[in-house]
């Protein structure tokens, strides 16, 4: 009912008599099997049997959700509850017996992901036995969709998987601290998510210099940065020049000079944006560096003691004339390249934006009291748009209109 | 440059019947491997064909059989198919359908409420799927619309917080503006599609940043007239749909160009078996039959009833929807 991909062939009505012949045999193949899983359940079967049932169906076709349902309630209604030592006291056996059932199914379902791995229904399973595991080893998901993400670096259920075993990462470690005071407790955690959020922003820079055009990694990074540079144990290893995983990412030992950081990150995004100035990716993502600085560095979130405030709390990161200086160079750096690519769309589009943003939102100017040169740089460069990139030719009269309006 | 290739054209009567024929293909394997969209199948044919003015090709008291056959007693959700388990995606099919045949009070709607208020994370206000759980942007959405179809999207609800469920969708928010599928995840052109709708059912339209999010739309359009989903990635149908749709939640459908769009989908027809493909010389399929003929609908192409981008509903039925978003 959905095909993606899938070329059109011309059959013959004899090829066409053919098919159906070979597939008649598979349909009453496989509605026999339907017919035999429904008939389990509708008899309240929830052994090992009915679970090798669906073993069956959802290797066959792992969009049929009912079935998957169905496969929970054999674990929740039959399996787990008739596990050894369910009477006895025993706790840990029993824990143990869940642990190697649900691994059992890990295992499974790791290779019906390998077949379909933009399969909803099979992530949503896969989540819902790790959050019944007693004991889920997070190291070995990170693996998998590591692998997933090496074979498809776009991958948009890989890349979300990723961000969720992290999460349940960190909360199972934050879970098992032993910690002597509340204080204690702070300092742990905010520890715990220094080392994933460092883990995982050294992993968007590999995959970005691998290849500047993936977006996933970009967007990945912009969730990462803002939480990096507020995390009280990577600003005092940057300070204490600590942090081993420098090795792995020289930004880290910026985290404490957040302008130092973001003009390294700045100048990482120019290199994208001059070694291919049509990857909209990195336009994308640049536009969003320069205009969010306060975003992005917002300052601590709270002042732990070792660690000394990066700046007073509520304090801002960049004066008005930094940010104006920040954006002029900016506009500076686009221009250089525009000398050498005149006739990039991308370019000019740079060009226009920080433009306008740097005299009308920073600089406060009024249509009105645009000179006569900087009106005509403008529209004619809109009018190079125009021509340069007709398909969007409705977005850059709109944005002449509102331009020149007050 | 008004270089004319060939006068291209929607096949009508092609896609009439291709989509008739749909529901005859017993002797296929692939009928029986899709039990699991019917019911999503039968709104993309039945919207298709209201979309081309010929609702009557499916016989109306057959579909709402069906249709009623799929209702679950207990939860009130619908199915997929008779045995298969209830979830929100064909509960809203259902209900569409329904709408489109004038015929919502033959089921239980009480039920239908009871099931779709059930489904809410008081805490954060995300929508699951079903019971078991899988939360997205998308299950707002269909949240959102089956409420306001059955007029009761009451922002005071005991049981469902209107206010928590649209924060839960701004905090799908990311930095091009668009929104991924829960809170982290990357902008995804679908997603945007069931954000906005969500956003426009609620009156919320304000919170969002039109121009930025306008601006990654209508860089998904590829030199071949056809849209991708994400950036750097291969142009599809479906996305004529989801992306002119937002545009147009948006009032900014001009920010593409609608008569390359056009070409790229009447390209992806097949001319001779009906039904519209993916891309140019895929096999077809009844969801991009329907996601290609609802983006023509939206550019105004000639001959096709209107599209209503927010709901997926023929404009013409719309009346028939209790609780419509103010507009604007």
């Amino acid at each position: 009912m959905i095909r993606h991909g899938v070329k059109r062939v011309r059959t013959t009505a004899e090829q066409l008599a053919l098919k159906k012949k070979r597939e008649a045999i598979k349909i009453t193949e496989y509605r026999g099997l339907v017919d035999r899983v429904n008939a389990s359940r509708a008899q309240g079967c929830y052994n090992l049997a009915a679970l090798d049932l669906t073993t069956q169906l959802l290797t066959w076709n792992p969009e049929y959700y009912t079935i998957w349902n169905y496969r929970r309630e054999i674990f929740t209604e039959g399996l787990f509850p008739t596990l050894p030592d369910l009477s006895s006291s025993d706790l840990a056996t029993k824990l143990d017996s869940v642990q190697a059932v649900l691994d059992a199914d890990l295992h499974f379902i790791e290779a019906r992901l390998k077949q379909s791995p933009k399969c909803y229904w099979i992530w949503n399973h896969r989540k819902w036995c790790l959050g019944r595991s007693p004991q889920p080893n997070w190291a070995r998901e990170m693996k998998l969709v590591g692998m997933i993400l090496e074979y498809d670096e776009r991958n948009y259920h890989g890349w979300e998987y990723r961000r969720y075993v992290v999460r349940q990462h960190e909360a199972a470690l934050i879970k098992a601290l032993d910690s002597q005071s509340e204080l204690d407790a702070m300092v742990k955690i905010d520890q715990i998510k220094s080392n994933l959020l460092r883990t995982e922003f050294a992993y968007t820079t590999k995959k970005i210099n691998k290849n500047f055009s993936n977006f996933s990694a970009w967007h990945n990074r912009a969730k990462l940065m803002p939480q990096l540079l507020s995390n009280q144990t990577s600003i005092a290893l940057s300070r204490k020049k600590q942090d081993e995983q420098v090795t792995v990412d020289p930004r880290f030992s910026l985290v404490h000079d957040p302008l130092a950081f973001l003009r390294a990150e700045i100048e990482f995004i120019r290199q994208a944006i001059f070694t291919d100035p049509d990857d909209q990716s990195a336009w994308l993502y640049h536009r969003w560096l320069i205009t969010s600085p306060r975003a992005i560095c917002s300052g601590p979130a709270a002042n732990l003691p070792g660690a000394l405030p990066l700046l007073p709390l509520g304090s801002t990161l960049m004066t008005h004339d930094e940010e104006i200086d920040m954006v002029k160079c900016e506009i500076e750096s686009i221009g250089e390249l525009y000398d050498y690519e005149p006739d990039s769309k991308w370019c000019i589009y740079g060009l226009i934006f920080f433009n306008v943003y740097l005299v009308k939102t920073l600089e406060g100017q009024r249509a009105v009291d645009f000179t006569a040169e900087f009106q005509e740089d403008i529209r004619s460069k809109l009018h190079k748009l125009i021509e340069l990139d007709p398909l969007r030719a409705g977005q850059y009269r709109d944005w002449e209109s509102s331009i020149f309006s007050n | 440059m008004a270089e004319t290739t060939t006068q291209l054209k929607y096949f009508k009567e092609k896609h009439i019947a291709y989509i008739k024929d749909l529901g005859e293909k017993t002797d296929e394997l692939e009928y029986w491997l899709s039990e699991h969209l019917r019911m999503n199948g039968l709104y993309w044919g039945l919207t298709a064909l209201a979309l081309m003015g010929s609702v009557d090709t499916l016989d109306r008291a057959d579909v709402i059989a069906y249709v009623k056959s799929c209702q679950h007693t207990s939860s009130g959700g619908f199915g997929a198919s008779p045995s298969h388990d209830a979830h929100l995606l064909s509960t809203l099919s259902a209900l569409q359908i329904l709408v489109i045949l004038d015929a919502v009070d033959t089921v239980d709607e009480a039920g239908i409420l009871r099931y779709v208020r059930g489904l809410q994370d008081s805490t954060s206000g995300a929508i699951y799927g079903d019971s078991y759980g899988e939360s997205d942007t998308r299950f707002v959405y269909i949240a959102f619309q089956i409420l306001s179809i059955l007029g009761e999207l009451n922002s005071n609800h005991p049981q469902f917080s209107v206010e928590k469920s649209v924060d839960f969708i701004m905090a799908c928010a990311n930095l091009d503006g668009g929104f991924g599928m829960v809170p982290g995840a990357e902008s995804h052109a679908a997603q945007i599609f069931t954000a906005l709708g969500a956003l426009t059912i609620s009156n919320q339209m304000h919170r969002v940043d039109k121009d930025l999010l306008s601006w990654w739309l209508c860089e998904r359009q590829l030199p071949c007239g056809g849209l991708n989903g994400r950036p750097e990635k291969l142009p599809d149908v479906c996305y004529s749909w989801w992306v002119v749709s937002s545009l147009a939640m948006l009032g900014r459908v001009h920010w593409i160009d609608g008569a390359k769009l056009t070409e790229f989908i009447l390209e992806a027809q097949d001319e001779e078996a009906g039904g519209i493909a993916d891309r140019k010389g895929d096999q077809t399929d009844v969801f991009h039959t329907l996601f290609g003929t609802a983006g023509l609908s939206l550019l105004g192409y000639e001959g096709l009833e209107e599209i209503n981008p927010v709901y997926c509903l023929p404009n013409s039925v719309m009346h028939r929807v209790r609780q419509p978003p103010a507009t604007n």
